[in-house]
């Protein structure tokens, strides 16, 4: 009866330890060769105890040499790092169902596992057997007991799973020792109760587990310095293990009432760490108030070796009790002194009898993340203090690790990166893209979870610098900016220039013509002019040394006429094509000159009217041309047609234009006749369409013929 | 008492030409060609001995200008009368010989009779003066005087004389101005002689206060 409560009850404690354990991250073990003292059957059956199948019916199985020891090694594919190593024996669908009986597992560190090999035993914190009842036997090996199949006479599959603590966190291989045990009603022993008393292990499947939690205190040897509490009544002694068997109704206090500070704990935690809190819990079924005044103490050598605590802090000074089941948190910076140490010491302060009780003690060691790559668009930054991100940066990867202890299940860290925003980021992937921050300086910050939701105090710096274009700099674009527009600047007037230089070329080239032409009329008439002079005066004298009716008095006077007029006609071309005569003043005077000479021979008076005081602006070439032709020829036809007693030549000027007005008193003539001959109006018309100007005539038998020319002027 | 032959000179580069003017002023009667030249060099050189009373020269000359020549004359030929040839009316030119100290211009080649009728008007006052140097005359004497080195009189134009230039500018003739002003030829001629006179005297005080102003 005893027995079966005691299988009862260490079921109960396995299954809970079982499904607890379905909640650990797991990453697989590979084997990449296995051996056996004895297998049966051909070597690619026995090797299908690895090949990752957890199903029969071929496996390691040992018949029929199942009557002695035999032992089974499985090599590690690659050394594997692990603290604790789930281990699954299948024993699945094998020929035949039987599941061993006794065993015995270790590992080994050797680069090349042989028989041969430092084999160490594992340490198994948890283990249950799927159907079977699982028990750890004095000697320290694993049995199953008889009991199941008894009842109900069948065989059946089972699987063997095991929570195993590696010695050195390191494994290449396991072995498997199959240990016979002595049959009931017999003296034989075999490895199996069954018949035919052998099994077949139809799959060896290991995985390492990281542990969720980051209390590092969980399962560590605790010592007390003074017997713990016996229940009245019992056998039962508390033990001080339960400060750190992860079960909160577990507790532990002095048995003496009265030892006062004289009494602690101490948590070997294994190695020296830098602790970042402890947690205290209290006991939570009834209200005692025995965790006030709680004096926790961090150190390396044990209480008897006298040595000074790196750190101490008190809990509760004050004399406070936190009620029942509550938890204190007592953080490094709390106490005094370098949170360091390897063993944690634990007394109480209090006058409060049975001082210090407490259910659990949970200690977080310090855990900063730290940064493995660092990469933008793919390619690695290797920089540090600061990380140089090159210009143009679109993407960055990041990937972490938490060096320490455990895997919190949810977020396990937060980041931020300062510079773009103080707010957290809360994830659990340790590897991340993130977009490329503008150019400037930013710090990335990361910062651990504790399995108990606690952020650990430390942060992981890494200081940034997102270098920019030298394009995107603000004072190189500024400068750009003032470059660029001096460049604008400078250009444009060399544009201006060249187009001033351009005109002036073109007006100098104009000018170089200009002055071609006044020279070769210069020439024309220094070489004709003179000759022709001296014709006529050669024809005058001639003419005058002839008496009065002289026949050849009037031909003498021919030549005198065209003479003359060849030599006036040569002056005036000169005078023409001289550039400094393109003035509206010049065309006045010739019009003048010109209508004074005509009409005074013709015995016509002629009246001027004319802008006083004389007007500067020029004309080009084209346009003086052309005006005076036409003025010209206006005057022609008023004396020739019109016959008048007077003309009047009137120019008016403005800003824009130039009018020009002839109207003599003649007895005029009939416009519409005019328009369509091609000579005199027609002529007139077309030279003032030439230069843009215009031509305007009326004319009336009574009051005579007014032509009026208007030309525009060029600024 | 004989009465002696007008003085001429004559300053025409063309030989041909000058010839033919020489034998043109030879043919005149009471007038006398007794020196004629080609160039304004030979013309300074020797006139101030020839010291004739009437002076024709050619407004274009090579080397020496013609108005040169009349500007560095009129200081050592007061009395000499000065007519520039031209072949053709240009009005700047022709303005500048008649400030410079021109008494009239001719167009060449000439008539006879034309010639004639141009060196009796000069010695009688004045030469006419076509509607386009009268404006001119009227624009020079509005710009006023620096220097008050000139004689009152001599430095404005009269009423008359303003008169007369303005009628001369609307293009009227000489007689038609004598009928309008109810005075004869003569003293219309006279009063361009004065004008002619004034003319020469301000742009010379012009010049001087030029230099004045340079030095």
């Amino acid at each position: 009866m005893e027995t079966h409560r005691k299988q009862q009850s260490s079921l109960r404690i396995a299954f809970l330890l079982f499904v607890t354990s379905l909640l650990l991250p797991a990453e697989p073990i590979r084997f990449s060769s296995a051996e056996a003292t004895y297998y049966h059957g051909k070597k690619e059956e026995f090797l299908k105890v690895i090949d990752g199948l957890i199903h029969g019916p071929m496996g390691w199985s040992p018949a029929p040499k199942s009557y002695e020891p035999q032992s089974l090694i499985v090599r590690c594919q690659a050394p594997m790092k692990a603290e604790e190593v789930s281990i699954e024996l299948y024993f699945f669908c094998g020929r035949p169902l039987n599941p061993l009986a006794e065993f015995r597992l270790s590992a080994t560190t050797d680069p090349q596992p042989s028989w041969q090999s430092n084999w160490q035993s594992v340490t198994i914190e948890r283990f249950a057997a799927d159907v079977h009842s699982l028990q750890r036997t004095a000697e320290g090996t694993m049995r199953i007991e008889l009991f199941l199949a008894e009842v109900t006479g069948n065989q059946a599959d089972d699987v063997y799973r095991l929570k195993v603590r590696l010695p050195h966190g390191l494994v290449t291989g396991f072995r498997l020792d199959a240990i016979p045990v002595e049959l009931p009603g017999s003296a034989t022993k075999a490895l199996s109760w069954w018949p035919p008393h052998d099994f077949t292990l139809t799959e060896f499947q290991a995985e390492i587990l990281v542990p969720e939690t980051t209390n590092i205190a969980l399962h560590r040897p605790v010592h007390a310095s003074h017997d713990l509490y016996l229940t009245l009544g019992s056998n039962t002694r508390q033990k001080s293990s339960s400060l750190t068997d992860g079960i909160a109704a577990t507790i532990a206090h002095p048995d003496d009432l009265f030892l006062g500070d004289a009494f602690y704990f101490e948590i070997d935690l294994g190695r020296e760490v830098e602790v970042d809190h402890i947690n205290l819990r209290n006991r939570a079924d009834e209200k005692f108030e025995r965790m006030r005044k709680i004096k926790l103490e961090l150190l390396n050598k044990t209480n008897h070796q006298s040595s000074v605590a790196h750190w101490f802090a008190i809990n509760r000074p004050d004399g406070s009790d936190p009620g029942p089941g509550a938890i204190d948190t007592i953080h490094a910076q709390d106490g005094r002194g370098k949170a360091i140490g390897r063993f944690l010491k634990i007394s109480s302060q209090s006058d409060i009898a049975y001082s210090p009780q407490l259910a659990e003690v949970e200690v977080y060691e310090r855990r900063t993340p730290q940064l493995v790559a660092l990469s933008s668009d793919g390619n690695p930054i290797r920089s540090r203090s600061p990380a140089v991100i090159p210009p143009g940066a679109r993407r960055l990867s990041i990937e972490a690790m938490i060096p320490q202890y455990g895997m919190p299940r949810g977020d396990r860290f937060r980041w931020r990166l300062r510079g773009v925003s103080d707010d957290w980021q809360n994830s659990n992937q340790l590897k991340w893209d993130m977009p490329c921050p503008a150019s400037g300086n930013y710090v990335l910050e990361l910062q651990a979870r504790h399995s108990d939701d606690q952020w650990d105090a430390s942060l992981l710096q890494v200081r940034w610098q997102v270098q920019q274009h030298f394009w995107q700099d603000q004072r190189y674009q500024g400068g750009f900016f003032i470059a660029s527009i001096i460049g604008v600047y400078a250009i444009s007037r060399r544009l201006i220039k060249n187009r001033s230089r351009r005109q002036i070329d073109a007006a100098n080239a104009r000018a170089v013509l200009a002055e071609e032409r006044a020279r070769i009329a210069r020439d024309l008439h220094d070489d004709l002019g003179a000759n022709f002079a001296e014709i006529a005066i050669i024809s005058e004298l001639a003419r005058e040394s002839l008496p009065e009716n002289h026949p050849a008095r009037s031909p003498l006077a021919t030549i005198y006429e065209r003479a003359e007029n060849n030599t006036r006609r040569l002056g005036e071309i000169v005078w023409a094509v001289n550039p400094a005569h393109d003035t509206i003043e010049h065309l006045i005077q010739y019009l003048c000159n010109f209508a004074q000479d005509y009409m005074s021979a013709a015995n016509i008076r002629c009246r001027f009217d004319m802008p006083d005081p004389l007007p500067q602006e020029t004309f080009t070439a084209a346009q003086r041309y052309q005006l005076l032709l036409a003025a010209k020829e206006a005057i022609h036809n008023a004396v020739r047609h019109g016959k008048p007693q007077t003309v009047q030549i009137k120019v008016e000027i403005s800003d824009d234009w130039v009018r020009l007005i002839i109207h003599d008193d003649g007895i005029g003539f009939d416009p519409a006749l005019a328009r369509t001959s091609t000579r005199g109006c027609g002529n007139m018309r077309l030279r003032m369409d030439a230069i843009h100007g215009s031509l305007m005539i009326d004319s009336h038998p009574a009051t005579g013929t007014t032509v009026q020319f208007y030309a525009p002027l060029q600024k | 008492m004989k009465p002696t032959n007008i003085r001429v000179c004559l300053v025409e580069d063309d030989d041909g030409l000058r010839q033919r003017l020489r034998e043109l002023v030879d043919t005149l009667p009471g007038y006398q060609c007794v020196g004629a030249y080609a160039t304004g060099e030979q013309a300074l050189q020797e006139l101030p001995q020839a010291c004739p009373r009437l002076l024709l020269t050619d407004i274009n000359l090579p080397g020496l200008n013609g108005v040169e020549l009349v500007t560095q004359l009129r200081d050592v030929l007061r009395d000499t009368e000065i007519i520039m040839l031209t072949v053709y009316d240009d009005t700047e030119l022709i303005f500048r010989s008649l400030s410079a100290g021109a008494g009239g211009y001719l167009l060449k080649p000439v008539k006879r009779a034309q010639l004639l009728e141009a060196m009796s008007d000069i010695l009688q006052g004045g030469a006419p003066m076509s509607s386009s140097i009268a404006r001119r005359v009227v624009q020079t004497f509005r710009k006023p005087l620096q220097t008050s080195a000139i004689d009152g009189d001599l430095s404005t134009l009269s009423t008359r004389e303003r008169e007369i230039l303005d009628y001369l500018s609307r293009g009227l003739l000489l007689k038609e101005i004598a009928m309008e002003l109810n005075i004869s030829h003569a003293t219309i001629q006279t009063h361009i002689g004065r004008i002619y006179k004034k003319l020469h005297v301000h742009s010379r005080a012009q010049a001087v206060a030029k230099l004045n102003q340079r030095s």
